[in-house]
């Protein structure tokens, strides 16, 4: 990277609105719990502990003996939560970046190798977008054991087609530009368009697209933890806390609200982080035109 | 004339396009050459085939449906090498070699040629280094270096500016900038000013031809502005659904015009100070894919004769180098094979 382009990165953090800083600091200090603290040998979300069944968090009743209390069979909120968090971290990352691999080579096989190929890619695309995506991830957990590793490769491979379009529908336009041409003229090869013009065009829409694919695999996660369809106990996973949680709503109400306000916190950043990306990185916005 | 002064020679090109409708004959047969350090102006309506010329020159005629079905290409290198351009794969080594460095072309939109992503320094500097093997802060000097030279005030600041940032004349000197970056002898400009107006236009014209007199190159300008023409060219040819209808100096175009064609497009034009209604040429230009019998010109020109709407006029020589391809002729010109 240029001393420039490092420059101009700089200049736009110095310019980050405090909305975006304080979603970076929350999204890393939830990235920092979900990798370090599982170290910690206070932190273990599946001992039970029948005697201390239900309790209290900490800012209810200072006297408990666990700091977001305890669920049903005793087992520590806290601990959980942190676990469902680094468990949805872990589904929305590979999950992204099977998606972004998958779909972004298929949009370009698509896209430059057109035919054939383009008109099977393209169909196959649009029947996966015809069908609701909750539907086909039921149907597929049902016939696999749903498991983490299941979950991030129906997840990530389930979100192939919006890359596909977007990569597929970026080359057709971007191949057509007058300043290819051009570049065509100055004795550029077909290689170093591809790269060049190709990829610089679309790498800032691909990396605004994953950020938001983030938060819906995440959110596609929890969904199905919740609807039962997805992660099984004994796995943690926030969409099985908020709803087992559900039961106790009434009587112990943090259950359910704590983990679905790290699961809204997750998502919010991230989307917000992401549309933040998206304006710093079009040089048109960044510069004002 | 000895073969070697031409730097470039088009010998009966031929570039067609097949469509669903049938073969489309965007150049049909044509013929001209440019001398080292001449300009030649091609002019003709929209669609007349003067951009597809050039991009056979280029050897950028986009497949699967566009070639080059006939004729040759011939051109003359630093070295003194003949090259036959149109016998080269489009991205061979010495062709991606020829373009840039000795043959470069300027677009007529200099907001969509130059792209937006990328800083004029960054786009410059690409262009040398894609040629000369330079580290990037020569590439970056050099197009500091060439900046100056179109024209831009503040060079080292320019070049770090965006293409959305700059005017529209401005851009158009960055991208002449660009595309003389690597010393071209030959410079292909495909309606440079069409999209600046008219105040911009003069002075990018005058920068050009300030440049070429500075570098020495050779230029195919190709416009639908006859009074561009008349400023920048030395030689013209008129083209017309494909074909070379009137070649000559640019005198002999625009005080003893021959073809038909070339009058009308002169009759359209207007002349400061004479108040004569002006004359436009009747119908339109005929669709490439439902060309007329006989001259593809004979159902919109005024002088047409039976043989006209029959057969397709030769091409004749009359006094000097003046070529036309007219019936007309017949009597006093030489014909042309």
């Amino acid at each position: 990277m240029s001393k420039r382009a490092l420059s101009s990165i700089l200049t736009s953090i110095k310019k980050m609105p405090p909305m975006i800083i304080i979603c970076f600091i929350l999204l890393f200090a939830m990235i920092a719990a979900a990798v370090f603290l599982p170290f910690l040998e206070a932190i273990d979300p599946y001992t039970q502990n029948l005697l201390g069944r239900l309790a209290k968090p900490r800012f209810l009743d200072p006297a408990s003996k666990y700091v977001l209390g305890s669920d049903p069979i005793g087992r520590d909120l806290l601990s959980r939560t942190v676990y469902g968090l680094a468990c949805s971290l872990v589904i929305g990352a590979l999950g992204v970046i099977i998606g972004t691999v998958l779909g972004v080579s298929l949009g370009m096989l698509s896209g430059l190798g057109g035919g054939i190929l383009d008109n099977i890619i393209m169909a196959v695309a649009e029947l996966q977008q015809s069908i609701p995506r909750t539907l086909i991830l039921i149907v597929v957990v049902v016939l696999v054991r749903p498991s983490v590793t299941v979950m991030i490769v129906v997840l990530g491979v389930l979100s192939w087609n919006g890359y596909a379009r977007l990569v597929r529908g970026q080359i057709l336009s971007i191949r057509e530009e007058e300043y290819v041409l051009c570049s065509k003229a100055l004795g550029a090869s077909q290689f170093y368009i591809a790269v060049k013009h190709v990829l610089k065009n679309i790498a800032s829409p691909i990396i605004v697209l994953s950020t938001s694919n983030l938060s819906s695999i995440i959110l596609s996660e929890s969904t199905l933890s919740f609807l039962g369809v997805g992660l099984q106990p004994p796995a943690v996973s926030l969409g099985l806390m908020i709803s087992s949680g559900r039961d106790h709503l009434a009587t112990s109400w943090w259950l359910t609200i704590i983990p679905s306000i790290v699961l809204a916190l997750l998502v919010i950043t991230t989307s917000l982080i992401g549309d933040w990306l998206r304006d710093v990185l079009d040089p048109q916005l960044r510069h004002g035109a | 004339m000895v073969e070697r002064d031409k730097l470039l020679d088009v010998q009966g090109l031929k570039t067609y396009f097949e469509t669903d409708r049938g073969v489309v004959k965007a150049v049909d047969d044509i013929s001209y050459h440019v001398k080292e350090g001449e300009t030649v102006g091609i002019v003709g309506e929209s669609g007349c085939g003067k951009s597809v010329t050039a991009l056979s020159i280029m050897n950028l005629v986009q497949g699967p449906r566009g070639r080059v079905a006939g004729g040759k290409i011939m051109y003359t290198t630093k070295g003194g090498e003949r090259v036959e351009i149109t016998a080269l794969p489009p991205y061979s080594p010495k062709m991606r070699a020829i373009r840039g460095s000795e043959i470069s072309m300027i677009f007529q939109e200099p907001m969509t040629a130059l792209n937006p992503v990328y800083t004029i320094g960054e786009q410059i500097a690409e262009t040398v280094c894609l040629h000369q093997k330079v580290s990037k802060k020569k590439g970056r000097e050099r197009a500091i270096e060439m900046l100056e030279l179109v024209g831009i005030a503040a060079p080292s600041r320019r070049i770090n500016e965006y293409p959305h940032q700059l005017s529209g004349g401005m851009r158009q000197r960055a991208m002449i900038g660009m595309a003389l970056s690597c010393d071209p002898r030959f410079l292909i400009a495909d309606e440079p000013t069409t999209a600046l107006d008219v105040t911009i236009e003069a002075q990018i014209l005058d920068l050009m031809l300030h440049l070429q007199e500075k570098l020495g190159m050779a230029m195919q300008f190709i416009t639908h502005d006859l009074g561009v023409i008349s400023t920048m060219a030395k030689r013209v040819v008129v083209m017309y659904t494909g074909h070379v209808v009137e070649k000559a100096s640019v005198d002999d175009i625009f005080y003893d015009p021959r073809h038909p064609y070339t009058k009308g497009l002169l009759a359209s034009v207007p002349t400061l100070g004479r108040q004569e209604r002006l004359v436009p040429i009747k119908g339109t230009v005929p669709n490439m894919n439902e060309l007329p019998k006989g001259c593809y010109f004979s159902p919109r020109c005024q002088e047409a004769m039976d043989i006209c709407h029959q057969e397709e006029p030769p091409s004749y020589q009359l006094e000097g180098d003046h070529i036309v391809k007219c019936w007309l002729w017949e009597q006093e010109g030489v014909r042309l094979p």
